[in-house]
Formats: C-alpha cells, structure tokens, sequence
C-alpha cells in the first residue's frame, strides 16, 4: 500500500532514499523501501536515469504507546518538517505527563528571545491534544535542559532579589513574567522568614512583588 | 508556509474543512490570510489572543530558517 506522499524520486537510489530520510526526518538505514520505476540509459542499460520509490521507516518493533503520544510525535514532525527546521525528538510519557526533548541543529530557533517558540509550540500542543482529555497531563517540551538551567536562574533570582529586600527594607518589583515562571518565583521564597511575595498586574502576564515581611 | 499555517488551524478548529489560507507573497514579507468558520474563531484567537500569539512566533520561527518575514492575519 503506497500513497503519493510515500513516493520519492531522483536520478540515483541513493539520493531518492536521502529525500525519503529528509521527509521522514530519519535516517536512511531506518527506512523500508522499495523500487517502483527505474530508467536507464546507456550499454545494456547499466546507467539508472532516474528511480522511483516508495519508501516509509521500519516499523518499530511493538509500538504499544497509546495512540495520543503516536498522534502527538506524528503531528509535531510534521509541524517541524513545515517550519524547516533539523531537530530530533524524544518523548517519555507516563500516566500523569509527556515530556518532549527537541534537539539538532535548529535549537537554536526554538531558544530564541528566551525560548518564545518552545512555549508556543507547548501551548499549542497542550492545547491540541491534552485540553480536552478527561485525565489531565502535564506536557512538557525541553531542549537539551534548557528549563532547568532557566528555572535555575529564577530560584537564584528570586533569592537574590529577597535579599537585596530585606536589607533595603523596601519592595521589589521583578520583570513581567508568565504564571509557570511566576510560580518558581513564589515558591522559591514560600519559606523565606523576612519577605513575602505577591502577583501584580492583569492577564497572563504579571510581575511579582517582593516585600518586607516587617515594616 | 502555507501548509503550516493549514495544518495548525486544522488542529485547533472544530471545523477544519472550513479552514482556508491564501498566501500573499511580497518582496520582502509574505502575508497569510487565515479564514476560519464564524464559530471557530476564537479557537484560532484564544483568551487574551495567546493561541494567535503562539501560532505567530511559530511562524516568525519557520521565517528565521528562510530569512523571510511572514505575517499572519486572522480575517473575520
């Protein structure tokens, strides 16, 4: 069973099964194929001209995920192939979440501007596959620990931040942010003795407040 | 880009055959018009315009890769 988008064409079999890996986003030892046409030309036919294929990956051995992670990977690497971008995925599900790390060549693109892609291609996804389902499960897409050095970076700032409050005895306002990084901030200082922090602003973008706990 | 634009609309609408994009090509930017049906616009929207946003920065992504300026408009 073939269809046209299983369908790759050039003039040598190597190069239609480099089209084939580039589609697929694999490489060309994990495809299954076959030859379709083939012309040739010259001496008893020896120099192929061009050849057809259909060509689809192996089959994995037992892919026993549940059919949201399989349509979840499949629609993701259609959406990168789209963007043009080179990456790579792994996906680890459990009952209660999904985490995806992207990487390759074009991480860089889902990193810029402090990772805008990566979350909105979480959103979206969230919002595609996991918003309407009856159990509800975290999705999380990583490049390479990219969020844990970010959320790093917030717990020092947040520490950092509260101590430059309790000396100065005045409040201190933080950079907007949204709530998952809001969050980190709060919970970073939930046990802190000598200031108390507070969400300012309306939307999905606010900035928190830190302040004395004492006059 | 076209296809990138279709294939996240699909996926976010209740009615994905009603999901329409033109692309206009310019010199230097590359306009895709994006009409979906009346009641599914606010999928395409979402509360504060944050599905739009994503959906835009998607796209700004896919234009880095090119170096070609895309914008989205949503038509009613």
């Amino acid at each position: 069973m073939t269809d046209n988008q299983s369908q790759f064409e050039a003039k040598t079999l190597r190069e239609a099964l480099k089209k084939a890996a580039e589609y697929y986003q694999t490489l060309p030892s994990s495809l299954d194929y076959q030859i379709l046409e083939q012309e040739s030309r010259g001496l008893w036919g020896r120099r192929v001209t061009r050849v057809k294929i259909a060509a689809h990956p192996k089959l994995q051995p037992a892919d026993r995920r549940e059919p949201l992670i399989r349509e979840l990977e499949r629609f993701l690497r259609q959406l990168l192939r789209l963007m043009r971008l080179e990456l790579n995925m792994d996906i680890k599900a459990t009952d209660r979440r999904i985490d995806i790390n992207l990487y390759g060549r074009d991480r860089y693109i889902l990193l810029d501007r402090k990772g805008a892609c990566l979350d909105s291609l979480q959103f979206l996804l969230y919002r595609m596959f996991l918003q309407n389902q009856k159990e509800k499960k975290i999705l999380r897409l990583d490049s390479e620990g990219y969020r844990s050095s970010c959320e790093e970076e917030l717990r020092s700032l947040a520490l950092k931040s509260a101590a430059l409050v309790e000396e100065s005895r005045k409040p201190y306002t933080l950079e907007p942010m949204n709530p998952y990084e809001r969050r980190l901030i709060h919970l970073a200082l939930k046990d802190h003795k000598e200031v108390t922090t507070r969400s300012e602003g309306e939307g999905f973008i606010k900035r928190v407040t830190i302040l004395p706990t004492r006059g | 880009m076209k296809e990138l634009i279709e294939l996240i609309a699909k996926a976010l609408v209740d009615n994905p055959d009603k999901v329409a994009v033109t692309q206009i090509d310019g010199e230097q930017t590359t306009v895709l018009e994006l009409r979906v049906a009346q009641e599914d616009l606010g999928k395409v929207i979402g509360k504060q315009g944050r599905t739009a946003r994503s959906i835009r920065t998607i796209l700004g992504a896919a234009g880095m890769k090119l170096r070609k300026r895309f914008v989205l408009e949503i038509l009613e």
